[in-house]
């Protein structure tokens, strides 16, 4: 009962959160990540201007992870209440989600065909993103495949769960493959970033993208509560003409 | 004194999409009660007697069975076994598998020692025994609606639920579900059903619940309900 | 006998019942894995791979054919279920979910292991990879990938079956959820095809076992969830 406090289409249009706080956040922060990145952030000696677009790319991947647990939570607690706003929370949540794992796809494809010459390597990385790529593709998917349906909520749920389940399956079974089949940079693990600019601009562009991420996920929700507010509308004035 | 409720809907709609096939239905059924829901084609009798059973989960509203949510989880695991339902569109029993195999499949899951004898008991009830073993696939729909009744006949329900329950049924078939019915509502079971046949619905319900466009429009009383067809009832 | 005891091999024998009465169904789809098998054969063996190219690709073959022919099985294992709505009246009347998914993954086990079989006599007769030698622990590690493929295929298989796009959406909404468990199936048949035996403490195996235990585990209470409103 409590979530539909919030879920409901006057507070999301209204809220100081969606409407101001987290939309301003967002375009400040990327602002600020945008000139920190480009103006402060100095060159990366081997790689040269291209490495800044790392500070996007793990940006982006972070944001699909945020998404991902929304996903979870959505779904789990769908299936414990069945109410439609936890569906609505998880299906903007994986949406989103999708969103920012296709831009974390093509900012490393743009990266590494500068860094490695080839727009696509079978490195342990990329394919633990291109799986969690699927996952949330076969979710949308199937949210197109049952929409309208009886169930599609609980369907939609269940594969959620798996989903969110199965992300750190990839990512741990992944990362065990041998270190000699690795491209990616262990950056932080390893060298460690050296420069305080670094870290700035990575910490920054980290916070934007989430920020932006959360900005989309409302905006998504708002959009499929309003769709629901209005078939109810529509069946609250049904019931109340010519009775 | 307020017969206590053992069914109740309370604000009940469902749409399809945008289209609304049931608004703010609320009404309260007693133990032992018999409805009847009556309407033309698409007034929404399947859409309630489906939400009421548990099948369609409503957009809002409550239903309460014996002052339990029927949508609730712990309703999936005790609530459901006790709803008898017959629905028009399926009869939930295996195409390959035989009359009697179908029915020992149900009687497995309410009945513990004995069940093949019941089985066989219920199959000359509803007069299948001549087609026990021919498989589900090859039945007739009236036969079929038959066999649907025997699954009824060993649940042991304290709900029924059934839809357009007359449709396909021959008269001897008819008279064995009006003879149910009776035994039913003599055991205090509460049972919902739609219908057109007004004929049939007055010699056996109490309460005869008119819908119009997803919306409760008349509700009569036994003794009210004329039985010589729905002019009275509907005007 | 308990309820659930009592409910779960009657659901079992109705199942055997229903696969054993339409025999053209396991014929096609054993013939559908032999014949996957004979197509790699030529695309790999008659354009001149040697033999031991041929060990190479094995094990990527074998759970290849495995995932497709496993995938035409779950289909059709829940088409009964579905024409008439029986699962929903099953699952209403017997009131204990767990169980009816329990038994239906039993049988979709025991259909899986003998297409499991065919895959792999198929490949022991048309591809020519040898697999004689460390057949038992071929069969085991196979037995224990099916736990995992069945148990995650059985409840997405319930989800796919009411949709028009059925044969569509269960290997779209299975594969990439099966990709651990299959990564793991593929390393460990090759550690084996390679070495003649498998380390049972390697993370791949480790991996396996635990997916088939997460995955029976999260989908035996789940399912409840895709079968009824």
């Amino acid at each position: 009962m409590q979530i539909r406090k919030f879920v409901n289409s006057e507070f999301l249009t209204s809220s100081i959160w969606g409407t101001r706080i987290i939309p301003a956040a967002a375009a400040c922060l990327v602002m600020a990540a945008l000139v920190i990145v480009f103006l402060v952030v100095p060159n990366e000696r081997v790689m040269g201007a291209v490495q800044r677009i790392f500070y996007f790319h793990v940006g982006s991947a972070m944001a699909c992870y945020a998404m991902i647990v929304l996903l979870l939570i959505g779904s789990s607690f769908y299936l414990a209440t069945r109410e439609n706003a936890w569906d609505a929370i998880a299906e903007a949540g994986a949406f989103v989600a999708f969103v920012f794992a296709s831009i974390v796809l093509l900012t490393g494809s743009i990266w590494g065909h500068s860094a490695w010459n080839t727009w696509w390597r079978w490195e342990p990385r990329l394919v633990s993103f291109l799986i969690l790529w699927l996952l949330l593709f076969s979710y949308v998917l199937l949210r197109q495949f049952s929409s309208g349906a009886e169930r599609a909520g609980a369907f939609a749920a269940v594969l959620g769960i798996l989903i969110a389940l199965n992300v750190p399956v990839v990512i741990f079974s992944i990362k065990l493959l041998s270190h000699a089949e690795q491209l990616h940079p262990e950056v932080v693990a390893q060298r460690g970033l050296r420069d305080w600019r670094f870290i700035l601009g990575l910490v920054v562009s980290n916070v934007a993208l989430i920020a932006a991420a959360l900005w989309l996920w409302w905006l998504r929700l708002t959009g499929s509560v309003i769709e629901h507010s209005i078939r109810l509308s529509g069946l609250k004035a049904h019931s109340l003409a010519r009775s | 004194m307020k017969p206590m409720a053992h069914v109740s809907l309370d604000g009940v709609s469902k749409a399809f999409g945008f289209v609304p096939a049931l608004s703010n239905i609320t009404f309260k059924a007693g133990r032992g009660e018999t409805l009847c829901f009556a309407g033309e084609n698409g007034a929404g009798k399947s859409t309630l007697l489906r939400c009421i059973c548990g099948l369609l989960r409503p957009d809002t509203g409550k239903i309460l069975i014996s002052d339990k949510d029927v949508f609730s989880a712990s309703a999936r695991r005790t609530l459901w076994k006790q709803i008898g339902v017959l629905e028009q569109g399926a009869s939930f029993f295996y195409e390959d598998l035989t009359c009697a195999e179908n029915l020992q499949l149900y009687a497995k899951f309410s009945l513990g020692e004995n069940d093949e004898k019941q089985v066989l008991r219920v199959l000359e009830r509803v007069g299948l025994s001549q087609s026990r073993v021919q498989r589900f696939r090859e039945l007739s729909g009236g036969m079929r609606k038959r066999l649907a009744l025997g699954r009824l006949l060993l649940q042991s329900p304290t709900v029924l639920v059934m839809d357009e329950p007359f449709a396909h049924l021959d008269e001897a078939g008819e008279e064995v579900l009006l003879e149910m019915i009776e035994e039913y509502r003599c055991a205090g079971v509460t049972i919902f059903y739609a219908s057109h046949r007004i004929d049939l619905a007055s010699r056996n319900a109490d309460r005869v619940i008119v819908l119009e466009h997803g919306r409760i429009v008349d509700t009569a009383q036994r003794g009210n309900i004329s039985s010589d067809g729905s002019e009275t009832l509907l005007q | 006998m308990s309820a659930e005891g009592r409910i779960f091999s009657a659901l079992v024998a109705k199942d055997l019942k229903t696969i054993w009465r339409r025999p053209t169904q396991i014929a096609a789809t054993i013939g559908f894995a032999v014949l996957s098998v004979i197509v790699a054969s030529f695309a790999f063996r008659q354009i001149g791979y040697t033999q031991a190219d041929l060990l190479a690709v094995t094990p990527g073959i074998i759970w290849l054919v495995f995932l497709f022919t496993g995938v035409v099985a779950l289909n059709y294992s829940f088409l009964p279920e579905y024409e008439d709505r029986a699962l929903e009246g099953v699952l209403r009347a017997s009131g204990s979910p767990a169980t009816v998914y329990l038994a239906k993954w039993t049988t979709n086990y025991l259909f899986i292991a003998v297409v499991l079989l065919a895959v792999l006599g198929a490949h022991g007769l048309f591809f020519g990879a040898d697999l004689s030698a460390s057949l038992a622990l071929m069969i085991t590690i196979a037995l224990i990938t099916a736990i995992g493929f069945v148990a995650l295929g059985t409840l997405l298989a319930a989800v796919a079956v009411v949709h028009r796009e059925r044969e569509l959406i269960l290997p779209l909404v299975l594969f990439p959820l099966l990709i651990p468990l299959l990564a793991g199936a593929v390393f460990v048949t090759r550690e084996l095809l390679s070495h003649g035996s498998i380390d049972l403490s390697g993370f791949w195996f480790v991996l396996i076992c635990v997916f088939d235990i997460v995955s029976l585990a999260v989908s035996t209470v789940l399912f409840e969830h895709v079968a009824a409103s």
